[in-house]
C-alpha cells in the first residue's frame, strides 16, 4: 500500500501508521472518519483497486434488486464514519471478492460466514447457504463475468430459486 | 384602549416567558461555573485526558490537539479552566460547533457526561438535546469490548519493525468468524499523493496532520494480512462495558479533532495509548512515552499491566497461510501443487483425482492462496486471475475440507521479545591489546539478537554506539558509530523468490598501514541471495554482492570507491545458542586502490529475554580482534 520509493528511501520512517498514499481530499468525515472514503473510492478509478470493484459492484446496473439494496453514487459512508446500510453487503463482497470467491468455492470460512451474517441469513439456514453458495461457484465463472457484480447476481438468483434461502430475500 | 393594552400585556407576558427561559438558566450556569472553580475541576486528571493537555515543563498546558474548533474557548489549547468554561456555557446552547457540526452537547459527548457526573447537572435545566447521530453511531459499531491490533512487520522491510497499533471494537455476539465484520479505530497522518522521500522530514517535525477514522476491520486486515503479508497479533483487552463506552464516546469527539503528525512520539501507537487512558485513566499508558513511541513498545506496556490483556490471538498473513499450508503437505502433494500453479487444468485430471477428496481440497488450497498473490504482486495479473478461478472451479466440486490446520506463528508475540534499547559491556584484544568497552544501541534488534518476538532474518539498528578504553595506552575513544544498519535477509524457497538487501552507515576504526587507531566513516549497501536449511534447527546463508564509499585518512587520496562480494550463514544450534560466520572480499575503483578481505564470526548465548553473551570476532588486512560482551535490553 505504501509506495515502494518510499520503503527504500525513507526506509526507517516510512512504514509508521501513515494514510495510504492515495488519500487525496481533506478530510471530510465528521464521525471519527470511517476513512472508508478514503480507502475505497479515492482511487476509484482504478479498476484493480478495491474502490473501483466496489464501484463497478454497485454502479453498472445489473443489479436492481431488494437482497443486496444496491444504489449508486455517494461515497457510501455516512456523515458519521460508518458505512450505510445498504452498501454493507456490496462493499463487503466487493473489497474481499478474492477472498470470498475462495470461501465460496470450498463452501465454508471466515469471509463466507460474515458475508452470511451481513445477509442475516438465520442459523439455521446456514448450511443450506453455504451449500448453495459452493454450487454456484461453477455457474458465477461460466457466465464468464468474474467480478464482485456476478457473484451477487448469480448468489441471488441461487437464493430466490431456492425453497427456504428465498424467503431470507423477502426479509 | 384595549389593543395597545393587549400589546402590553403581550409584551410584558413575552418579557416574563423570557425571562424564565434565561434567567435562571444563566445563572444554572454560573452556578456550574462557581461549583467547578470551587473544585479546581480542570486540574483533574481526566479533564486533562479529554483534552489531551500535556504539561510542559514550566507547568504549563498546552493540548496535543492541533485543530481550533477541537476548542470552545479561544484559549482553549492552553487554558484548561477557559476551555471547561466555555464547555460548561455550551452547555446551554444548541448551535452546532466542531468539525462534526453538532450541539456541543453531542458533539463533545465524553466532556458532558464526565461534567454531568462530576458537578451534578441538572439535565432538566439544560435545553432539551437528545444525541441521535451519536446513537445511530454507537447501534451501529455495537461494542462489546476492545481488542489491540499489532501487525508485525512486513518480511523483506525490516523497516516496518516500528510497525503499526490500531484497535478493533468487538461487536456483540460476534464470533471468531464474524470478527472481520467489526470497525477499527484507526489514527493516520494523511499524506498527499506521490509523498516521496520528502516523508522523512515532514514526517519528523510535524507537517502532515493526523486524523482517526473507523474503517472495517475486513480491510485492515486484508491491508496488512494479503496485501502487505503481516502476520497479525490481536490482543483481547478486558475493559468493562462502561470504560468501552467511555472510550467510545472520546472516540466519538475526535471526529472533531485532528493533530499534527510526528513520527518519533505523537504517531499512531501514541494516539492509540491516550485513547486507551481514557477508557481506565489509571493506566497512564501515553505518560510512559516522552521522546518516541515505538508500536511494540505500546504492545508491550499494555501487556504488562496485570489483568489488561485476556488472550493474544495469531492471524496469520496470506503469506504464512501459504508457507504453512505447504508445509502440511507430502512430498507427492508438493509436487502436484507447483504443476497445478503452472497447469490448473491438471486439477481435473484423473490423475490427481486419485488422491482423497480431502487431500486434493488442501491442495488446491494453498494453489489459490498462491495464485491470488501472485496476480496481486505481478503486473500482469489476468492470466493468475483465470488460473485461480479454475483451481476453485476444481475446489468448488470437492465437497469435504481438508483437515484443519493451526497457522503457528514465525515467531512469538511482539511484547515477548527482548526489549529495544540495548547496551553491552565487554573485554577483548586487538592485535593482543587488551581493552574494555561499553556500548550502547539506541533500537532495534540485529541478526544475532534473540529472535523471539521478532520477525526472523531481520535486522535493523539504529543509533548504535561503542566507547573503548586501552588501558596500555590508556586511550580512551569513540570506536563505532552506526547510524542505520539494515539487513534483510529472505529466504528464497520454490514458491517465494525475493531478494535479500543491506544497508549500513556510520564509522568504525580500523588498524591500517602505520595508522594504528584510524576512523573509515561511510555508507555501504548490497543485494543478494537467502537460503535456508533445517539440519539442525535452523540454517540460513546468504550470499550478497555490494558498492561502497568510504572516508579515512588512512586512503590514499583519503577515501575508496568500490565493490565486493560477501557470504555469511547463521546457524541455530540451540533455542539459546546461535552461531554466524562471514567472508567478504572488496576491491577499490576509485581513491585508496588496495583491495581487502574481512572475515567474521559470531556467537550469542541468550542467559534470558533481555540478556544474551555475545562473543565477536574480526580480521581485516591480517588484523585480528576478539570481544566478549554481555548485552542488556531496556
Amino acid at each position: 500500500m505504501i509506495g515502494k520509493k518510499l520503503l527504500l528511501l525513507g526506509a526507517v520512517l516510512a512504514p509508521l501508521c501513515v494514510a495510504p498514499a492515495q488519500a487525496q481530499q481533506r478530510n471530510t468525515d465528521t464521525g471519527p472518519g470511517c476513512g472508508l472514503g478514503k480507502e475505497l473510492w479515492a482511487n476509484a478509478s482504478n479498476q484493480k483497486s478495491i474502490g473501483g470493484q466496489v464501484l463497478a459492484a454497485t454502479t453498472n446496473g445489473t443489479l436492481g434488486n431488494q437482497t443486496f439494496g444496491i444504489s449508486s453514487g455517494t461515497s457510501g459512508c455516512t456523515s458519521n464514519g460508518t458505512i450505510l446500510s445498504e452498501y454493507r453487503v456490496t462493499v463487503f463482497a466487493a473489497a474481499n471478492f478474492d477472498n470470498l470467491s475462495q470461501d465460496m468455492a470450498k463452501g465454508n470460512g471466515e469471509h463466507l460466514t460474515s458475508f452470511a451474517e451481513l445477509l442475516n441469513i438465520p442459523q439455521e439456514q446456514r448450511v443450506d447457504f453455504y451449500v448453495l453458495a459452493q454450487s454456484h461457484y461453477r455457474g458465477m465463472i461460466q457466465n464468464g463475468e468474474n467480478s464482485p457484480a456476478a457473484m451477487l447476481a448469480s448468489l441471488d438468483r441461487g437464493m430466490s430459486a431456492h425453497p427456504t434461502l428465498a424467503k431470507v430475500i423477502v426479509k | 384602549m384595549r389593543f395597545p393594552l393587549a400589546i402590553v400585556l403581550v409584551v410584558i407576558f413575552c418579557s416574563v416567558n423570557v425571562s424564565q427561559g434565561q434567567v435562571p438558566s444563566a445563572s444554572y450556569l454560573d452556578e456550574l461555573i462557581g461549583r467547578a472553580q470551587q473544585s479546581s475541576l480542570h486540574e483533574q486528571r481526566y479533564w486533562q485526558l479529554l483534552l489531551h493537555y500535556r504539561a510542559s515543563w514550566t507547568g504549563n498546558y498546552e493540548s496535543e490537539i492541533d485543530e481550533a474548533g477541537f476548542f470552545l474557548s479561544p484559549r482553549g489549547k492552553t487554558d484548561p479552566k477557559a476551555e471547561l468554561e466555555a464547555t460548561l456555557r455550551g452547555f446551554f446552547s444548541t448551535e452546532p460547533v466542531g468539525r462534526s457540526r453538532q450541539p456541543t452537547r453531542c458533539a463533545f459527548i465524553a466532556r458532558y457526561q464526565w461534567l454531568k457526573s462530576e458537578l451534578a447537572i441538572d439535565e432538566s435545566r439544560l435545553p432539551e438535546q437528545r444525541c441521535e447521530r451519536f446513537d445511530a453511531w454507537l447501534k451501529e459499531l455495537n461494542p462489546a469490548s476492545i481488542t489491540l491490533i499489532f501487525p508485525s512487520s512486513f518480511i523483506n522491510n525490516p523497516a516496518s519493525m516500528f510497525g503499526h497499533l490500531l484497535l478493533r471494537i468487538d461487536q456483540k455476539g460476534q464470533t471468531d468468524a464474524t470478527r472481520i465484520l467489526a470497525y477499527t479505530i484507526n489514527y493516520a497522518a494523511e499524506l498527499p499523493p506521490d509523498t516521496g522521500i520528502e516523508f522523512a522530514f515532514l514526517g519528523i517535525v510535524g507537517g502532515y496532520t493526523g486524523y482517526f477514522s473507523t474503517v472495517p476491520y475486513y480491510l485492515k486486515a486484508k491491508e496488512y494480512g494479503d496485501f502487505e503479508n503481516r502476520d497479525i497479533w490481536e490482543y483481547r483487552l478486558n475493559f468493562s462495558v462502561a470504560q468501552v463506552e467511555q472510550l467510545l464516546m472520546h472516540a466519538w469527539e475526535m471526529g472533531n479533532a485532528s493533530f499534527d503528525y510526528f513520527f518519533f512520539k505523537e504517531n499512531c501507537a501514541y494516539h492509540i495509548l491516550a485513547l486507551l487512558d481514557l477508557a481506565n485513566p489509571d493506566l497512564r499508558l501515553a505518560d510512559r512515552f516522552s521522546f518516541y513511541t515505538l508500536p511494540s513498545d505500546g504492545v508491550r506496556a499494555i501487556a504488562e499491566k496485570p489483568g489488561l490483556v485476556e488472550a493474544a490471538v495469531f492471524r496469520p498473513s496470506r503469506r504464512t497461510k501459504i508457507l504453512r499450508g505447504r508445509d502440511a503437505l507430502s512430498n507427492v502433494e508438493r509436487q502436484w501443487l507447483k504443476k497445478i500453479i503452472e497447469a490448473p487444468k491438471l486439477a481435473q485430471g484423473a490423475e490427481f483425482l486419485q488422491l482423497s477428496a480431502e487431500r486434493r481440497a488442501a491442495v488446491l488450497d494453498v494453489a489459490s492462496f498462491f495464485l491470488i498473490d501472485t496476480a496481486a504482486t505481478e503486473s500482469e495479473p489476468k492470466e493468475f486471475d483465470t488460473r485461480n478461478s479454475a483451481v476453485l472451479l476444481a475446489r468448488s466440486e470437492i465437497r469435504s475440507n481438508a483437515p484443519p490446520l493451526t497457522y503457528l506463528p514465525m515467531s512469538g508475540p511482539p511484547d515477548q521479545g527482548h526489549l529495544v534499547r540495548r547496551a553491552g559491556l565487554g573485554v577483548g584484544w586487538r592485535d593482543r591489546e587488551f581493552f574494555t568497552e561499553a556500548n550502547f544501541r539506541l533500537a532495534f534488534h540485529d541478526r544475532l539478537d534473540p529472535e523471539y518476538g521478532y520477525t526472523p532474518d531481520a535486522q535493523i539498528e539504529t543509533l548504535s554506539v561503542a566507547l573503548r578504553h586501552y588501558p596500555e595506552q590508556r586511550h580512551t575513544r569513540i570506536e563505532r558509530l552506526t547510524l542505520l544498519n539494515i539487513m534483510s535477509l529472505s529466504p528464497a524457497d520454490a514458491l517465494f523468490f525475493k531478494p535479500s538487501w543491506k544497508l549500513n552507515t556510520g564509522f568504525e576504526t580500523i588498524h591500517r598501514d602505520g595508522c594504528r587507531f584510524c576512523r573509515v566513516g561511510g555508507a555501504s549497501g548490497g543485494i543478494g541471495l537467502t537460503a535456508e536449511s533445517s539440519w539442525l534447527r535452523r540454517e540460513v546463508y546468504y550470499g550478497f554482492t555490494e558498492v561502497a564509499a568510504e572516508y579515512s585518512r588512512a586512503f590514499a587520496e583519503d577515501y575508496r570507491i568500490g565493490g565486493g562480494v560477501s557470504a555469511g550463514m547463521l546457524v541455530d544450534i540451540t533455542e539459546r545458542w546461535k552461531v554466524g560466520g562471514s567472508a567478504s572480499y572488496f576491491g577499490y575503483g576509485a581513491g585508496d586502490g588496495k583491495t581487502e578481505w574481512r572475515f567474521g564470526a559470531q556467537q550469542r548465548f541468550t542467559l534470558n529475554k533481555d540478556l544474551a553473551l555475545r562473543f565477536d570476532f574480526n580480521q581485516r588486512l591480517n588484523r585480528r580482534e576478539y570481544l566478549l560482551n554481555l548485552n542488556f535490553y531496556f
